[in-house]
Order: C-alpha cells, then sequence, then structure tokens
C-alpha cells in the first residue's frame, strides 16, 4: 500500500475491501472503451452495458448510487472495491491519477 | 408482533446509510402511483378467481416468484399508497397480508430476510449437499464464479432493470452446514428467468434459461439484506473463501469452459439488451417499465386466465405524464428506522391499511 495516501473524495461504501490502480474514466454513453486490467473505473453510474469493463476492473467509482444499485451489487459480486455517491469523483480524479480505493469506509485517496 | 414491524425493521437494511436515487431506467417510487390502483385491483380479482388467502404457500408455490420477488412487491406497496390518490385500502390491505403471509410460509425463519433468505428446509439443504457434484475451487475459477454473477446479475439488470431485479434474480442461504468433515456456509445464487421472451425480442434473451450457483465457502461471513441481490460479505473475501461449487443452468452441470463461454454471451447480451434500453424514450419507458412490473404476477394471472399484461386503461392513466415529484426524498441519506417508516410511509400503512402501528 502507498506510503503517503492524500483523501481525496468520500461516498457510501459499498463493496469492502482495498484496490489500488490508475484511473480510467468511463463516459455513461461510451461504447468499446480501452479498458486495462486493474484500472480503477470512475463513472457517473455503471450499466449492464459497462459489464465487461467492470469485470476488468480493480475497483468502482461512481458519482451516484446506493448499496443497491448495479455498481454496488456487480462489485460485491465481483470481490473487487467501490464506493458510490462521491457527487464528483468524474470532475476530481482525472485518468492517469493513481489512487486507493478503501471500499469499507467509502473513501478514495490519491497516491503520491 | 404483526408483520409490519418486523416488515420494516427489515426492509430499513435496504436503505440504512443511503440515498435512495439511480433508479434505473426510471424512477419507479415516482411512476408506480400513477397506475398502481388499477393493477392492484386486478390482482385481487386474480386472487378471488384462484381463492389464494385460503391456500397455504406449499399450495400455490408455482404461481409464486422467488421469496425476495415477494419482498420487493411489499417494498413497493407503502411508497405507491402513500403517493397514490386512489387509496383502494381494501386491496392494500388484502394483497400486503397475502404476501406478507406467503413469505412468513416461505421462509418461517427470516421471512423479510432481516439477515438470510432461508427458503429451504433443513431436509432441502442436506440433500443438496450430499447429491450435488461439488467442485473444489481455487482463486482462479472463484473469479470466473465472480465474472459470472457479474454478467448474469447485469443482464438480469437489463432485462428486468431496477423495476423487477428480484424476479431475475435472488440469493438463497446463507446456510450453516457441515459437508465431508468440515463446515461450511452455502450460499445459492438463482437466475430463474434469463429468457423472458414475454418483455424481450429474442436477441436479449440468454441461452440459458434457469442459472443456478452454488458455493461453499469458509472463513466468510454472509448477511442477505431483505433481498438476495444484496448479498453482503461482512467479512472475508468471496474469492479466496470460496471452496467448493457447482454451477447448474436448465438443468446441466457447466464445467470450466462451458461457464467462460456462458460469461462471453452474457456479458455481450447485457451490453446489448441496455444499449437497446438507452434509445427508448421516455413514453416507451414508462410503458416498459409498467410491462416489467405486471409480468411478476404472469404466473398467478396465467392460472386464473385473466390476461397480466397492463390494461389500455392503465397505459392510458400515464400516457404522455410526468412522473410524480415530493412522494421520496431521493437524495436524503437515510440513518433512522423511524425516519423511513415515515419516508417510505409505511407508518401511514400501518395506520389506514392494516389498522396496526409500525
Amino acid at each position: 500500500m502507498a506510503k503517503n495516501p492524500k483523501f481525496l473524495l468520500s461516498g457510501i461504501g459499498a463493496s469492502s475491501g482495498k484496490a489500488e490502480g490508475i484511473v480510467r474514466i468511463v463516459s455513461n454513453n461510451a461504447d468499446n472503451v480501452l479498458f486495462h486490467e486493474e484500472e480503477i473505473l470512475v463513472t457517473k453510474i455503471t450499466n449492464p452495458a459497462m459489464v465487461s469493463i467492470m469485470a476488468k476492473a480493480a475497483a468502482i467509482i461512481c458519482d451516484i448510487g446506493s448499496l443497491t444499485s448495479h455498481p454496488s451489487i456487480v462489485s460485491r459480486e465481483l470481490g473487487i472495491p467501490c464506493v458510490v455517491a462521491t457527487k464528483n469523483g468524474t470532475t476530481v480524479l482525472k485518468n492517469g491519477m493513481k489512487v486507493k480505493v478503501d471500499g469499507t469506509i467509502g473513501k478514495v485517496y490519491l497516491i503520491v | 408482533m404483526s408483520w409490519i414491524k418486523k416488515f420494516a425493521k427489515s426492509s430499513f437494511r435496504l436503505y440504512s446509510g443511503n440515498t435512495i436515487s439511480a433508479f434505473q431506467p426510471l424512477d419507479f417510487f415516482h411512476f408506480h402511483p400513477l397506475w398502481y390502483d388499477l393493477w392492484l385491483h386486478r390482482i385481487v380479482a386474480v386472487m378471488d378467481n384462484l381463492m389464494l388467502e385460503q391456500k397455504h404457500y406449499r399450495e400455490i408455490s408455482d404461481i409464486l416468484e422467488t421469496p425476495s420477488s415477494i419482498r420487493s412487491i411489499l417494498q413497493k406497496l407503502t411508497p405507491a399508497y402513500k403517493g397514490s390518490e386512489v387509496k383502494n385500502i381494501e386491496d392494500y390491505k388484502r394483497i400486503a397480508s397475502f404476501f406478507a403471509r406467503m413469505l412468513e410460509e416461505s421462509c418461517p425463519a427470516d421471512p423479510f430476510a432481516e439477515l438470510t433468505n432461508p427458503f429451504h428446509t433443513t431436509e432441502e439443504v442436506n440433500h443438496m449437499l450430499a447429491n450435488l457434484p461439488w467442485q473444489d475451487a481455487n482463486v482462479s475459477i472463484a473469479k470466473r464464479l465472480g465474472q459470472l454473477l457479474a454478467v448474469a446479475g447485469s443482464l438480469v439488470h437489463g432485462q428486468y432493470n431496477d423495476i423487477v431485479t428480484d424476479m431475475g434474480w435472488d440469493t438463497y442461504g446463507p446456510y450453516r452446514v457441515r459437508h465431508q468433515t468440515q463446515q461450511y456456509s452455502l450460499l445459492i445464487r438463482h437466475f430463474p428467468n434469463l429468457t423472458p421472451k414475454e418483455l424481450w425480442p429474442e436477441q436479449f434473451l440468454a441461452s440459458v434459461s434457469d442459472l443456478k450457483i452454488y458455493a461453499l465457502y469458509q472463513d466468510i461471513e454472509w448477511e442477505i439484506a431483505y433481498v438476495g441481490c444484496h448479498t453482503i460479505a461482512k467479512n472475508g473475501n468471496p474469492v479466496e473463501g470460496l471452496k467448493k461449487f457447482t454451477v447448474i443452468s436448465d438443468g446441466k452441470v457447466l464445467k470450466e469452459k462451458q461457464i467462460a463461454a456462458l460469461i462471453e454471451e452474457l456479458a455481450e447480451k447485457a451490453e446489448t439488451i441496455y444499449r437497446k434500453i438507452r434509445t427508448m424514450n421516455f413514453e416507451e419507458l414508462k410503458q416498459m417499465v409498467m410491462l416489467q412490473e405486471c409480468f411478476q404476477m404472469k404466473k398467478m394471472f396465467d392460472a386464473a386466465d385473466i390476461d397480466w399484461r397492463p390494461t389500455q386503461e392503465m397505459v392510458d392513466r400515464v400516457k404522455d405524464k410526468p412522473l410524480l415529484t415530493g412522494i421520496l426524498p431521493l437524495g436524503t441519506l437515510m440513518t433512522d428506522l423511524e425516519e423511513y417508516k415515515e419516508i417510505f410511509g409505511i407508518n401511514l400503512f400501518a395506520r389506514e391499511v392494516l389498522g396496526d402501528k409500525a
């Protein structure tokens, strides 16, 4: 784990666990997105059209959502951390940032 | 204690620490009250036709959906009553009481799934342990099964959306079991209908209809909060904790290669169906949501030889109408049971419909 994580944003911890990875922001209407294994999926809210991406992600961060919404349910089954309802994850986070996601307490940190 | 108290306590776990928002493809809490009274009246007609209120769950289980689906029906009744202009109290009372009793009879140990969804008897569980072709798990296959659950769940989210998700996906257990000298938690994930041809054309249906994933875990504590798709690992890691499994679709045991192929197929179907949904306009979405909601009673309606689909009157009621507003505060974080009971109209329902106190 990173030595100097800097707190970036918080939300609802929807699937427990911790993961580190590179941020990849995905638009809700995007098709054929180039998404690499172990990247951190950041989006407004996932939908079933993103399921292939979700299966590759190390963690998921969403602007909206609840414990019962699509990203929460799917991430729990995949066993990866998920933070929903961050409100502004897609604007605070930028492609290429290295972050740590704590799905247990619903927090996201920048790895410095 | 009245069922409504247990219901309130259990269903609160679904929303505790949450905001109620992000429903896909539309906010049904502000849509259903536009037409629910008409539909509920039809359900009561079916109940009368089949004399369901005089029958035990065991006699009619084949015309009911999964226990989580029944819980979902109850969960929508109270805000619908709160938001409806037409408050046909007798219909609400009979339907709510009937489905609450069905849960008490089908899952007597925890009817409203406060912590578990105990749908099977001890004898049924023992029969599964003794007769299923259990395979040893490892991290690789555990990840595969996670993907299978994710893609099947996503296809369900496309076919049934957030409207009637639970009739496409339930989870039973966890059952604490002993198998070949070891202690395990048994969880059964069930996708009972991946081919709802009444809702979608062929290209959006899976090649298999019924999918069951049986999993034996160690060192992991599972909880199910009110509905099966809301299964949470309280501690431990599902990937490392999976010890034995078997996957059965349409009665056939799937091998690892077949599981991999099914993952690819379901992922593609899930993406395709959601792309289709994204092209639908508001009026089309309302019609689809109404059809999905009615679909959960299809078996009951079919048994009574009554058309389960929305009537023209129901369709006309919502045509060119915007969603209602203000029934539930969508952005509010719910942290308190009493506040939840007020917001979801549970107190109102208990008082005015059941003559009770939540």
